[in-house]
């Protein structure tokens, strides 16, 4: 989903040997289409074409929610984990939303290397969705590549961006 | 007669109309287009009225792929797939405007036909559109993701749809 496109994307699935076809969305269209805000999220859609089900946070490391998304693969039958947390997605459900658009916007304009550009439109999707997670990140990783593509992401980094985000928030209210 | 020879669609779809109504000639404004569905992104000029946006028919057709197809009544439609909008009648033309040869059609008209959304963005003079915005619900076709433009990582074009009958796991992830 990082609309970079593939050469911010190829490491990590060569790193991870996959085995199954990686596909790269630099319009944003999946998570559009699905109305969520956060990776990563699967969705499960069967032989027809038919959405059997929409966009859920999917943690691969739980062992239930693996066995539950196999068993769907080999029988066609998908039992909801139930100790899973179903995330919200967002308020009024699949409509698509100006911030997408603006999202959307800003990954054409990242395609013919309009960085500054797509930058501002990305802003502008962060200023409609403060709270969108997909949007930001990708607005840190484009202006902090070394923080994001040089070996491991840096998480740490990640939390203080955040605190000092939200300092500068507080501030820009007081005012 | 002011815009009726620009193309076969342009005569037809206002004839007699743009022709004999009085056309007040109303300020060009440049700006970036983009819409999505057509991954369009081009500068152009917008003809503005007040508060309302007009887009050249020419963009719609050659850019944004919509179709003019004759509608009931003898009324035209400008049509995405299935989706018509009547631009001609005493409705529909009240969302056209002429100007110097070029046919200008309401972009609010269209967008909510279409029921897609629009923005127009002032500061930057960035008209941002996404005419198919349809919403994807558990138990309904699953076609816009299907058919979203995807590529693999050497940037070859690829549709989901291309593999009907097999059972899909999407998963999306970023590295971050």
């Amino acid at each position: 989903m990082d609309i970079q496109g593939a050469h911010r994307v190829r490491p990590w699935v060569e790193k991870a040997n996959a085995t199954y076809p990686v596909l790269v969305d630099k319009q944003a269209r999946v998570a559009a289409a699905f109305g969520v805000d956060y990776v990563p999220f699967a969705a499960l859609i069967d032989e027809n074409g038919m959405v059997v089900q929409s966009a859920f946070p999917s943690n691969i490391a739980d062992s239930r929610h693996r066995t539950a998304v196999s068993n769907w693969a080999h029988t066609g039958t998908f039992v909801e984990n139930a100790g899973e947390s179903t995330k919200r997605n967002k308020a009024g459900g699949f409509e698509s939303t100006d911030a997408e658009l603006y999202f959307s916007l800003a990954g054409q304009l990242l395609q013919t290397g309009e960085t500054a550009s797509a930058l501002v439109q990305l802003k502008n999707a962060l200023k409609l969705e403060p709270g969108n997670w997909v949007i930001k990140k990708q607005i840190w990783a484009i202006e902090n590549p070394e923080r994001f593509y040089k070996g491991n992401v840096d998480y740490k980094w990640q939390r203080t961006q955040l605190e000092s985000e939200k300092l500068a928030q507080t501030i820009n209210r007081d005012d | 007669m002011i815009a009726c020879q620009k193309t076969m669609l342009i005569s037809t779809l206002i004839s007699g109309i743009a022709c004999t109504s009085v056309v007040v000639a109303e300020p060009l404004l440049e700006a970036t287009v983009y819409e999505r569905s057509s991954q369009t992104l081009k500068k152009c000029q917008l003809l503005q009225d007040r508060d309302r946006l007009y887009l050249p028919l020419e963009l719609l057709i050659e850019d944004f792929k919509l179709e003019s197809k004759p509608l009931p009544k003898d009324q035209l439609g400008i049509c995405l797939d299935d989706r018509c909008i009547p631009f001609s009648g005493e409705v529909g033309l009240r969302h056209v405007q002429a100007q110097n040869d070029v046919l200008y059609l309401s972009i609010d008209r269209l967008v909510k036909g279409m029921g897609g959304t629009r923005i127009w963005h002032a500061k930057s003079r960035t008209l941002l559109i996404d005419l198919a915005s349809k919403p994807v619900r558990k138990s309904q076709s699953a076609n816009q993701v299907l058919d979203a433009q995807l590529t693999d990582l050497d940037g070859n074009p690829v549709r989901l749809s291309s593999l009907h009958g097999k059972r899909i796991l999407l998963f999306a992830w970023a590295s971050w």
